[in-house]
Order: structure tokens, then C-alpha cells, then sequence
């Protein structure tokens, strides 16, 4: 900075006097009034750009994506071409629930897509819940079977407590099992 | 800052609460925000966001005006983060002028609030906080420096170097004295 005094140089006086001006324009004291609850602020509004997704919610769109690929995928190759699906009248009741429904076949519990999240400074969880299962009956040359599927959701819920966003996906998860049925071991009243 | 919450009834409705915290504190949200961005549009908006975002978590947030400033200084990061938003942010002060009219060009040349402006983009945060504190929000230099975690000693050698440095900007523009 150089110790010259310059006469052209606006006082301090001056400047003080620029600031207040120019602040008393640029921040008004009278604000506009809040918009209500469930809208956009209007300053700008109409010509602010879409907001641009968050890394969190990318990998959140993506992994919804891929997983619904990977469950049509598995069900478009693991379909029972073989198997000719029999109406409901063939048996009376529902399936033998004596078989257990093979509730670990599924272990898929999404390791890798919450280990690429960067959760340091989030707050996440996760939690299931499941559809009714669904059950269909064929007829094969070797006998009645019956298909349970299950599609079990994992919900996942991030919290960014600086923005105070959260963002939740959930992800399907199919189990697809194939027990033979024997009508005969159906009560008669179910 | 401190007592934000105390002020308000907390038996009012949320809504209403925020409200009452929007006009106790909007305005020192609105500066603390313009502070960081120099856009008089982002800061409003960014603060309105802010205070919107508030809504459903008041009794969650244990520093507001904290949390707002953070959540607005947030939001106006994803605003310069999108191309089309940088690309229309007023960097050569040219929006600004255009939105002067009636007495204050008598007051203030419009050149001249265009160099100020882009003086204050050239300045440092902190030097920009300082000021927008003093002499939009005309707080003491204690309050200053309880919002910027220093001492009173501090702000005010900060807003002399900052005033200074503003000056040797404006001269370097051609702004000389008695301009006002």
C-alpha cells in the first residue's frame, strides 16, 4: 500500500457515507413478505434454473435405477418358460404353510451402494418393509408347484442436517421360491 | 443473534413463529447472505429459501439464526454451482444499474454503485461481512465480533484495513472524492 496521500482518493468520511448508500439499496430495510409454506421464494423464482441434484440424491436415482433394471433383468431370465400356469380353481385354499418360506434367500442387503455414499457428515437410516406374497400355481410334468414371491423395500432415508435436506429412496428386492404343492396337504376348510 | 427463540411465543403456530422470526431477523440473514454473494436477488431469495426450509423443523433447530445463514449460504452454493445461474449472476454490475432509478440517482451515480459493487467482489468474505454489519446492519463492533468469533479490537481494525483497501479499489476505478 503505498504511504502516498492522494487527493483523489475518496475520505474515509467518503467512504463510509458510499457504503451506508449503496447498502440502504442493495438490503432494504423493508424485506419482502415471506411466501407461504409449499411455495418458492418469489425473488427469482421464475427465472431460477432447475436445482441440480445433490451427489447423495445422483447416487440415490442411480442405484433406484439399477436395481430396478437387475429385478427385471432376473425376472425376464429366471421366468418358468416350462411351467403352464394353472387358474385358481385348480386348488382350494391357500399354500401349504407348513413350508417355510425361504426368508434368507435373499441376503441382498445393499453393502456396496451405502459404502459409496459419503455419509461422514449425514445422518441415514434404513428400514424394510414388505409387500403381501404373492402366489401362483403350475402344473409340470413332474407335479403342482407354487411360486411365492416376495418383494421386500429397503427404505433409505439420508439427513444432511446442514441444509436440513433429507432425501429417501427405497429398493425392491425380489424373492422368487418354487416349493411343490400337494393339494392334499390343505386343510379342507381353508 | 443469541435469544432468537426466546423472543418469540413458542405457543404460537409454526408458521407464525417463523414469521416472527423472519421479521426479527430476516434482514440480518438477508446481509449476512449478500455478504457472501454480492447479489442483492440471491441473498433475498436465498434467505426467504432458508427461512421456507424451516418450516416443520423450528422446534429441532436449536441456533435459527445459525442454522439459516448456513442453509442459505448452502443454497445460494448450489446456485452459483449451476452454469446458467453463474452465467446471469450480475459480475459486472450491470443488473444493478439497471434497477436504480427515482432520487437515489441523484444520490448515488449509478458508475459509481457499479464500481462499488465490483470493488466489494474483489474484497475478501470476512472484509465483506464486517462491512455489510457496520454499515448496512449498523452494529456495534462488539455484536460484530460475537458474530464472527473475534474481538471488538479485531472488527474494527478489520473494518479500517477493509475500508482502506475499498478506497485504493475505487481509486484504481476511477472513483474520487466527494462522489457521494
Amino acid at each position: 500500500m503505498s504511504l502516498e496521500t492522494n487527493a483523489n482518493r475518496p475520505e474515509e468520511r467518503e467512504i463510509e457515507e458510499l457504503l451506508r448508500t449503496y447498502f440502504a439499496t442493495e438490503i432494504p430495510k423493508r424485506l419482502p413478505p415471506l411466501p407461504p409454506p409449499g411455495s418458492r421464494s418469489p425473488a427469482g423464482a421464475s427465472a431460477r434454473p432447475r436445482r441440480r441434484l445433490t451427489a447423495a440424491e445422483w447416487i440415490a436415482y442411480s442405484a433406484l435405477a439399477a436395481t430396478v433394471a437387475l429385478v427385471l433383468a432376473a425376472h425376464f431370465t429366471n421366468a418358468p418358460s416350462r411351467l403352464v400356469p394353472v387358474g385358481a380353481s385348480i386348488a382350494a385354499g391357500s399354500a401349504p404353510e407348513a413350508l417355510p418360506f425361504d426368508d434368507d434367500a435373499d441376503s441382498c442387503e445393499n453393502d456396496g451402494l451405502l459404502a459409496s455414499v459419503e455419509l461422514r457428515d449425514l445422518e441415514y437410516s434404513v428400514f424394510e418393509r414388505r409387500d403381501p406374497i404373492r402366489t401362483s400355481r403350475f402344473v409340470t410334468d413332474e407335479g403342482e408347484f407354487e411360486q411365492r414371491t416376495l418383494v421386500r423395500w429397503k427404505v433409505y432415508s439420508i439427513y444432511e442436517p446442514r441444509t436440513g435436506e433429507r432425501v429417501q429412496w427405497s429398493t425392491p428386492m425380489v424373492s422368487v421360491t418354487v416349493l411343490p404343492f400337494t393339494a392334499t396337504a390343505v386343510p379342507a376348510n381353508r | 443473534m443469541r435469544g432468537s427463540m426466546a423472543e418469540i411465543a413458542s405457543d404460537l403456530p409454526e408458521r407464525r413463529r417463523i414469521e416472527a422470526l423472519y421479521e426479527l431477523h430476516g434482514r440480518e440473514i438477508t446481509a449476512r447472505l449478500y455478504a457472501d454473494c454480492c447479489d442483492r436477488e440471491l441473498a433475498q431469495e436465498a434467505a426467504q429459501e432458508a427461512f421456507l426450509k424451516l418450516q416443520g423443523r423450528i422446534d429441532a433447530v436449536r441456533e435459527p439464526i445459525a442454522w439459516l445463514i448456513r442453509a442459505g449460504r448452502n443454497w445460494i452454493r448450489d446456485q452459483f454451482r449451476s452454469r446458467r445461474r453463474f452465467a446471469d449472476a450480475p459480475m459486472d454490475g450491470d443488473a444493478i444499474i439497471d434497477e436504480v432509478d427515482g432520487p437515489l440517482e441523484t444520490v448515488m451515480a449509478s458508475e459509481t454503485r457499479k464500481q462499488i459493487a465490483m470493488a466489494l467482489r474483489q474484497m475478501s468474505v470476512e472484509d465483506r461481512q464486517a462491512l455489510v454489519m457496520r454499515f448496512a446492519l449498523d452494529w456495534p463492533s462488539a455484536r460484530i465480533a460475537a458474530a464472527l468469533g473475534t474481538t471488538a479490537s479485531a472488527v474494527d481494525m478489520r473494518i479500517s484495513r477493509a475500508k482502506s483497501r475499498l478506497a485504493g479499489l475505487l481509486e484504481t476505478m476511477g472513483v474520487e472524492g466527494n462522489v457521494a
